[in-house]
């Protein structure tokens, strides 16, 4: 492999963990929140939270740059006093991967979380378990499928995500470069079709390799799980 | 399992060989038509400098733009003077120290074996032109902020082909993306830089759009040092582009040199 083809794999991989470990706590909480919590505006912050699937992502990445960008009250702020310029780096697109993938974290985890029995949580009250208790205890181990699906959707997602990427952070090689832009470059730039087939192959095992580490945690998950109940 | 999982998360996490900004790195932003001969000049300058050159491309317009916004960048180099005096007065660059580095041609081009030929000297090569183009679209980067789109314009305008082509314009981003339609045989025939059309295997020149006979402003490329990096330093770099050295590449890639 090239160095053009090793750092954007490895800053794919980078972003998309990062992006996915952003959202994790998050995404839990919001799913609790929808699926358990009844609330004036709720539908308001369920459509908000589903936001990013419906808004052009390219139209997320200008909105990120207008908020974070050098030139904004915010970036300014940021760069003048903590010295961290997000717009054009890589947590930055990190920041615009997270953004575009947290409905595909919340919407797994909310689901379940909505599937489960309230009477289990009844008994745990009346047996005197606290709020956190609870959570802790009945509702986040009984979600864990939902969350390992979330996990894994979001990570898919954060590796393929193109638009909000190139609006906000760029195209740097090394820095926010990641395969889709990557391959993006070569198709524009290149004359050779076998460099592009190469890299959209990479991209391809990248999502395969990822698929089959997630199915095998599944596995292990759900398998501790079920040997927990007998 | 978890304890994996946390061990090859912090693996990746640690790979910082992108931490770029902490090594001698001299960023350079170029017009996606410079893309290809960037790599080579860059490739013969590391050869006397112990400097990491990381090459960010696309169309002017945008690399201009995402400099303004911010974007970490040593040197820009445009392919065309008008980006230059925006970035002037944003106060990212001083017009006066910019350096031409190259000068460029258009040309009609097309896909090897479409059979589009044109001879833009006769009298009726106008109704020939739409003849020969029948139903196919005539891909053009954006008249109004790309700077091929804008020489193209005004070269179309001056042959008065615009008018007559304007329905079946389909526009691209960039220079780049405009000659993929072309050598993919999307687009019957379009108009490139004449360096394109040399360095790229699948594209015919059809014509050359003499800038003596059609009036139109000749494409130049400038290279400017960038104000806010962070040494103010440009390595030389621009000083070596106009060496006899960098212009003998810049040369062999279909551009003209400026001596």
């Amino acid at each position: 492999m090239t160095d053009f083809e090793i750092n954007a794999l490895l800053l794919s991989i980078k972003i998309g963990i990062l992006s996915t470990i952003l959202i994790l706590v998050p995404g839990i909480f919001m799913g609790w929140v929808l699926a358990k919590k009844n609330f004036f505006g709720k539908i308001i912050v369920d459509s908000l939270i589903h936001l990013p699937l419906v808004i052009p992502p390219i139209g997320i990445g200008y909105i990120l740059l207008i908020i974070f960008g050098k030139n904004s009250f915010l970036g300014n702020f940021l760069f003048e006093n903590f010295n961290i310029n997000l717009s054009f780096s890589w947590i930055g697109a990190a920041l615009a991967c997270s953004i575009m993938s947290f409905p595909l974290m919340v919407r797994p985890i909310r689901v379940l979380m909505e599937a489960q029995d309230k009477k289990l949580d009844d008994a745990a009250r009346t047996l005197g378990a606290s709020e956190l208790k609870i959570f802790l205890s009945i509702t986040l181990p009984l979600a864990y499928p939902g969350i390992l699906a979330g996990l894994v959707l979001s990570f898919a997602r954060s590796i393929g995500e193109f638009g909000a990427t190139i609006a906000f952070v760029g195209n740097i090689p090394g820095e926010t470069q990641t395969l889709p832009l990557a391959l993006w470059t070569l198709i524009e730039t290149s004359n050779s079709n076998n460099e592009i087939i190469r890299l959209g192959l990479i991209s391809v095992c990248l999502s395969l390799v990822a698929l089959l580490i997630s199915t095998s945690i599944e596995k292990t998950f759900l398998d501790k799980l079920k040997n927990g109940k007998k | 399992m978890i304890k994996k999982i946390i061990i090859f998360i912090t693996l990746i996490l640690s790979m910082s060989s992108y931490s770029l900004a902490q090594k001698d790195t001299l960023y350079l932003s170029v017009a996606s038509s410079l893309y290809n001969v960037s790599k080579s000049l860059v490739e013969e300058w590391k050869k006397t400098n112990n400097t990491e050159v990381v090459i960010i491309t696309g169309p002017t317009s945008l690399i201009a733009r995402q400099i303004y916004n911010g974007q970490t960048s040593d040197i820009i180099i445009t392919a065309n003077k008008d980006w230059l005096l925006w970035m002037n007065n944003k106060e990212l660059i001083n017009i006066e120290e910019a350096s031409l580095i190259a000068k460029n041609s258009l040309i009609f081009s097309s896909g090897v074996n479409k059979g589009f030929y044109i001879d833009i000297k006769s009298e009726n090569f106008r109704e020939d032109f739409i003849d020969q183009l029948s139903s196919s679209k005539f891909p053009i980067p954006h008249p109004s902020t790309v700077p091929l789109g804008i020489y193209a314009k005004e070269a179309l305008e001056s042959m008065g082909l615009w008018s007559l082509l304007e329905k079946k314009f389909v526009y691209t981003a960039s220079s780049q993306s405009n000659l993929k339609f072309i050598s993919n045989g999307d687009a019957l025939v379009g108009i490139s830089y004449l360096s394109d059309a040399i360095s790229s295997p699948n594209i015919l020149i059809v014509a050359k759009i003499d800038e003596k006979i059609f009036s139109y402003k000749k494409p130049t490329y400038w290279a400017a040092k960038i104000k806010r990096n962070k040494a103010d330093n440009d390595y030389d770099f621009i000083k070596w582009l106009r060496s006899i050295e960098a212009q003998r590449i810049i040369k062999n890639y279909g551009f003209e040199s400026i001596n």
